[in-house]
């Protein structure tokens, strides 16, 4: 089980248009798997991980959206309380990519928080390339989130989003967390320090605690 | 007094076999008119099931036959003669009591229910239909149970799943002016529907091929629909139990999109209003009957309906459970209502509820959730989940009184919502309502 020592428990949503590899994505990352074989996400999925950065283990609550854009008033409510975003499109599908930035709008519409974010080009391992890298690139620095192209299926650079996501996300951690040692209860609870930090029981691997 | 009870002993022995034999001729007679025997053996092979228990499935299939015999009987004098009473249009709004009447079909209203139904005019399908109509509630209670043959249930579940006086119209439909933005949507989820290795149909790319056919003339058939996913699951899924037949699955499930005991098209519409209704009422009753459960699941564990509920609304189930358990849930929502799915989700969390009290955070829920994938429940716990759905039955007019309640909490609320709140247990008034919203341009 997860409930091994880790020093944040922070929520990440990923984002992206039907079909661009979230899932893949998730699972290669958290279960060090890749099927061609995965049903369309229906609703929400969630998975753990914990990620080890620097001397912090962040454990990662993250949530697996359906892409369609049905499925918004629903994913919609998953915006609330997340500290890290992952923006997915599909290398291949220029749509997907087009449609990108509705996404990051749609987050900027339903919350005032910070969030950690990046975007992420899927499906490196494909010849028929419709986006460009510097586009991805530019895109990326609109925003000013970085950016990554990844091949879910061949397991290339599936860690460096997490790892790039997480040192912001420590930053960003080490920050609050000096604002919430001046004023101990915070008012949006929308992060929890470790609440495990008294218990005996030793710290694990970020590896195996899925 | 032994040899008194010597020949009461012989009688009975006597009595039995004559029963046994009249059993027999019963179930030859039936099976030659509707010749199931002629069911080639691939069509069940299309679902492998690793709880196969073939006396049980005979013994199953013998007393299913015996009930159809009565109304073989009837469909025979009703197709020689022009005997008839009544029926069919009434379907729906008729009592739930067994009728001990001689009903006869309407030969007219088979033309009707030929005419709805293209392509199922079988034998078999009438007799189904005769045993509906004779008695309504014993049908009921065996389609609940899981019939023995996946022609059965798919006729059975055709009937259901009908709509009296609502015709559907597929044959005219061409692709040419097809919406691309949904084809596109749909050919991207073609691949990602009936993912078992196990189901050649699919395996050999005919399945995704059929899939995509029917996914198209449902949007063509519903635009102001198109396509969402979730009902690609519903496509597969018919298609492997009516045995790839892409014009049965269209009509039953545009059937049962328009029909108000199930009313699937609001489940897929934009804002999926009765997504929204169904986990209203859902969390509702889970609170009232299972108070313990539903503190420790919505308040302990902090569990969101969207990562459990609503995949199970929005795929029928398709989503999480096996294929051979999902026909069994079926056939209780056909045999009852799309608002019965409460009954199920209580019964399933009911009966694991020592598990679930004992799960400590979100993950270990979402584990036990997911862990339905991967396994098939065998025939006893199948049979005690959909046994024990009875418990959590909830009356008709409970189902206004949620719409109602819905209405005062959401002030923006879908005017399906608002309809079922008012006129829900008035048919007519549905349908015309249905009938307006979703054609009416």
């Amino acid at each position: 089980m997860s409930l091994g020592y880790y020093d944040w428990l922070v929520k990440v949503i990923v984002l992206g248009d039907s079909g661009v590899g979230k899932t893949n994505i998730l699972t290669q990352f958290c279960d060090s798997k890749f099927s061609q074989n995965y049903t369309a996400t229906i609703g929400v999925d969630f998975k753990i991980k914990i990620l080890n950065v620097q001397d912090k283990k962040i454990k990662l609550q993250i949530w697996d959206t359906a892409g369609q854009e049905r499925f918004r008033n629903i994913t919609q409510t998953y915006y609330k309380g997340a500290y890290g975003i992952i923006f997915v499109y599909s290398l291949i599908d220029r749509n997907s990519f087009n449609n990108v930035e509705g996404w990051i709008k749609s987050i900027l519409e339903s919350t005032t928080d910070e969030v950690c974010s990046i975007l992420v080009g899927n499906k490196l391992d494909s010849q028929d390339r419709r986006v460009q890298t510097a586009e991805g690139e530019k895109l990326a620095q609109k925003y000013n989130m970085p950016f990554i192209e990844t091949s879910a299926l061949e397991n290339k650079n599936i860690q460096d989003i997490f790892d790039r996501l997480g040192q912001n996300l420590k930053i960003r951690l080490e920050n609050e967390g000096q604002k919430v040692s001046n004023n101990i209860h915070t008012q949006s609870g929308q992060f929890k320090l470790n609440q495990e930090v008294n218990q005996t029981e030793q710290p694990t691997s970020s590896c195996n605690s899925c | 007094m032994g040899n008194q009870a010597l020949c009461q002993h012989d009688r009975t022995e006597s009595m039995l076999k004559a029963e046994y034999q009249i059993r027999q001729r019963k179930v030859t007679q039936v099976n030659e008119a509707v010749k199931l025997d002629l069911e080639q053996e691939h069509k069940q092979s299309l679902i492998p099931t690793i709880y196969q228990n073939e006396q049980q499935q005979t013994s199953c299939l013998h007393d299913w036959l015996e009930s159809l015999h009565e109304s073989v009987l009837i469909t025979q004098i009703n197709l020689n003669c022009d005997a008839s009473t009544k029926f069919l249009s009434e379907i729906d709004e008729e009592e739930e009591i067994d009728q001990t009447k001689q009903s006869l079909i309407d030969t007219q209203e088979i033309f009707e229910y030929k005419k709805s139904y293209p392509y199922c005019n079988s034998n078999l399908d009438m007799v189904i239909i005769n045993f509906y109509i004779l008695k309504k509630n014993e049908f009921k209670i065996k389609l609940i149970m899981g019939p023995p043959k996946q022609r059965i249930r798919w006729s059975c579940w055709q009937l259901m799943a009908y709509t009296p006086k609502f015709h559907i119209q597929s044959d005219g439909l061409s692709f040419v002016e097809q919406d691309q933005k949904y084809a596109k949507a749909i050919r991207k989820d073609i691949h990602r529907t009936v993912t078992s290795n196990e189901i050649k149909y699919f395996e050999t790319g005919e399945g995704q091929k059929d899939l995509e056919w029917v996914l198209l003339k449902l949007s063509k058939l519903f635009p102001k629909l198109g396509y969402c996913q979730g009902m690609n699951f519903l496509v597969g899924f018919t298609l492997i139990i009516n045995n790839k037949q892409t014009d049965q699955s269209l009509q039953l499930l545009a059937q049962m999109m328009v029909n108000p005991k199930y009313l699937l098209y609001y489940i897929y519409s934009d804002e999926m209003p009765l997504v929204k209704l169904l986990e209203f009422i859902c969390i509702n009753e889970i609170k009232m009957k299972i108070p313990d459960l539903f503190n420790h699941i919505y308040l302990k564990l902090e569990v969101q309906n969207e990562i459990w509920i609503t995949k199970l609304i929005m795929t029928l189930f398709l989503y999480n459970f096996h294929i051979n358990n999902v026909c069994r849930f079926w056939d209780y929502l056909l045999a009852t209502s799309i608002f019965d799915i409460s009954d199920i989700i209580c019964s399933l969390i009911d009966l694991n509820r020592y598990e679930i009290l004992n799960m400590e955070d979100l993950h270990q829920f979402i584990q036990w959730f997911d862990s339905y994938q991967k396994k098939e429940l065998d025939n006893l716990q199948i049979d005690k989940l959909i046994q024990n759905c009875n418990q959590f039955k909830q009356k008709k007019n409970k189902i206004n009184q949620y719409a109602l309640h819905f209405c005062i909490l959401h002030p923006m609320r879908h005017p399906l919502i608002q309809q079922i709140a008012e006129n829900y247990e008035n048919l007519t008034k549905m349908k015309e309502f249905i009938k307006k919203d979703i054609f009416s341009c």
